[in-house]
């Protein structure tokens, strides 16, 4: 087949376009200087040892532990829903069903915002501080769930229900049919759901940005404040630090699950 | 092994309207009976019901006299194959069939031992290691029967299971179907709308209609005397036609002429398939007509014949075809016609 230049150039154009902004940033970060400028003016590492200083280790470390609490609670909510939304297919489930997507479609900002009400409201009127960790897995929990339905709602949407009758007619409890056939048949979309749903979690600044607190501050939040306060090029290196770290799992899972079979 | 009875269940899925009302069936000890009916009989409701997929609001379910009416479906020790054969995806053949055995803690080398047996019986052995999605149509089929005979079910309950099949592979699997039903002694319910199917392995058929039996025989006296116009009309007794007693034995139809046939009090109709009807060549014929439409059968011609009784649908093995417009004498012999009441 003859390829045509046209497209060809195009192509290259978009990819120059998506990957351009993220070089920039690759540069940056081996800068000297101490404001970011381009092209840089000297080599240096030093960006990379603050990179790994205790506010932004400590910022990593709640990202981590909101994006995975927050990735296994939906994920244990998540399931049970999509089955029952597939299962029971009709007009009520469908209209459930938006609902259940609607966290997508309000503004993360939002969001954000009526929760932080919720947490005033509740420390006002019950004289209750809610812990703002366990406030901000809340938040992400509510912005994950859609993702977690949708991505284990599209396995179970070629699931035969007729399975489940199969199972119990041969013996086996509501347990049992969970643990031996459903879970297992489902492994690809929980999987893609984790994945999907730690990366949300982990990238997300609007739902969080009403809700962080001494102690529960996650690193997106860390970094856009060292951005405005100095403006060096020390978020440039987290950035690039978080950049391989994502490379490497999708390598991982690439490897040993093959990302193409996800959401089949 | 076990003889199931059927006592005045109820079965509704709203909890107003009954699907099923007083619905009685007797199936004798390792006996297979087919439940056949048009699509919303209330035929997949009854084995849904016996299964315990469906709660029953009234009646008993026996089996050897006990009641399973209340028993959980995964205690009743029921084998079911659906028509969409639910295997487990994620298991391979070996595991889809072993897992029924692995649920009752049957020990590794028996559980071993009985299911390599029912794979080998299904002929399904080197295909053991196979997940469901790499099988054949005809091959999950024999994965779901096996996976349900190997816990040895006190009952075999069989939903369409042929209808996914194409038509060569239907008949080889109801052989199959028949041949592991006799080697087990199984009592079995096969539910179907094929007649030929359930005709051709059944021991007995239930004919239903709006949640309820019409005729329950076996499939010789159901295909040569249907009890209703429903039955005779579902099992091929195409010529359907009103009649008025006029003596002992004999009847007028409504172009005025009379025929012998069997003696019924209160007939409504009588009911003739259209190969047995006859041809007359010359003389008195009971129905002249001319024929609308002719289709080729393959080993005969049907005709569809404007008459003053109304169209007859008639069958002959003639060679010879007779074209569209021509003329066409026929006659009922008597010991063809089945005389009906409701």
């Amino acid at each position: 087949m003859k390829k045509s230049k046209i497209l060809t150039i195009f192509v290259f154009m978009v990819f120059f376009y998506l990957v351009y902004p993220l070089f920039i940033t690759v540069v940056a970060s081996f800068n000297s200087n101490d404001i970011l400028t381009f092209p840089i003016e000297g080599f240096s590492l030093k960006w990379y040892k603050s990179a790994f200083s205790s506010s932004y280790l400590s910022g990593f470390t709640i990202s981590f532990q909101v994006g995975i609490l927050a990735t296994i609670i939906s994920l244990i909510f998540g399931v049970p829903v999509a089955y029952g939304l597939a299962k029971y297919n009709d007009k009520f489930t469908n209209r459930i069903k938006n609902i259940f997507f609607s966290p997508i479609l309000i503004p993360g900002i939002v969001l954000s915002y009526s929760l932080f009400l919720c947490w005033v409201f509740i420390a006002k009127e019950f004289d209750m501080k809610l812990p703002k960790f366990f406030v901000l897995m809340l938040a992400h929990i509510i912005i994950l769930f859609p993702y977690t339905i949708r991505v284990i709602g599209g396995a179970f949407d070629k699931f035969d229900f007729l399975i489940e009758d199969a199972a119990t007619s041969l013996g086996a409890s509501k347990k049992d049919f969970i643990l031996h056939i459903l879970l297992p048949s489902i492994t690809p979309a929980i999987v893609s759901a984790s994945v999907l749903s730690f990366i949300t979690s982990f990238n997300n600044i609007p739902i969080s940005i009403f809700l962080y607190g001494r102690g529960a501050t996650p690193l997106p939040i860390i970094m856009m404040q060292d951005v405005e306060k100095y403006g060096n090029p020390g978020v440039a290196a987290v950035s690039v630090v978080l950049l391989f770290i994502t490379i490497g799992i999708t390598f991982l899972i690439e490897k040993t699950l093959g990302l193409n079979n996800y959401g089949r | 092994m076990a003889r199931l009875q059927l006592n005045d269940l109820k079965v509704s899925y709203d909890g107003k309207v009954n699907i099923l009302e007083n619905y009685n069936l007797d199936i004798e000890n390792g006996k297979l009976v087919s439940i056949l009916g048009p699509s919303g009989c209330g035929k997949t409701t009854t084995l849904r019901a016996v299964a315990g997929f469906l709660d029953t609001r009234g009646g008993k379910i026996l089996i050897d006299d006990e009641d399973y009416s209340k028993t959980p479906i995964n205690k009743r020790n029921f084998g079911i194959v659906f028509q969409s054969y639910a295997l487990f995806p994620n298991m391979t053949v070996y595991e889809n069939v072993a897992y029924g055995l692995k649920l009752r803690k049957v020990p590794v080398e028996q559980r071993e031992k009985q299911v390599l047996d029912i794979l080998e019986t299904v002929e399904m052995i080197s295909f053991k290691d196979r997940k469901p999605e790499n099988l054949s149509g005809g091959q999950r089929q024999r994965v779901a029967l096996a996976r349900a005979l190997v816990i040895s079910p006190k009952l075999l309950l069989l939903d369409e299971p042929l209808s996914n099949l194409d038509a060569k592979l239907r008949i080889e699997m109801r052989a199959q179907i028949k041949k592991m039903q006799q080697k087990y002694k199984i009592t079995t319910i096969l539910i179907t709308h094929d007649q030929e199917e359930c005709f051709s392995i059944s021991d007995k058929v239930a004919i239903m209609n709006n949640g309820k039996i019409e005729q329950y025989d076996t499939p010789e006296n159901i295909y040569s005397s249907p009890n209703s116009i429903f039955v005779a009309d579902f099992v091929g007794f195409k010529n359907l036609l009103d009649v008025t007693k006029v003596g002992n034995g004999l009847y007028r139809l409504s172009n005025g002429k009379e025929i012998k046939a069997e003696d019924v009090e209160n007939p409504k109709k009588i009911a003739i398939r259209p190969q047995n009807i006859a041809v007359a060549q010359k003389g008195e014929s009971l129905i002249e007509g001319h024929i609308k439409v002719r289709t080729y059968l393959g080993d005969s011609y049907q005709y569809e014949v404007d008459s003053d009784l109304g169209d007859i649908v008639v069958n002959t093995s003639d060679s010879i075809a007779l074209n569209t417009g021509d003329t066409i004498k026929l006659n009922f012999p008597e010991s063809e016609i089945c005389v009906l009441t409701d």
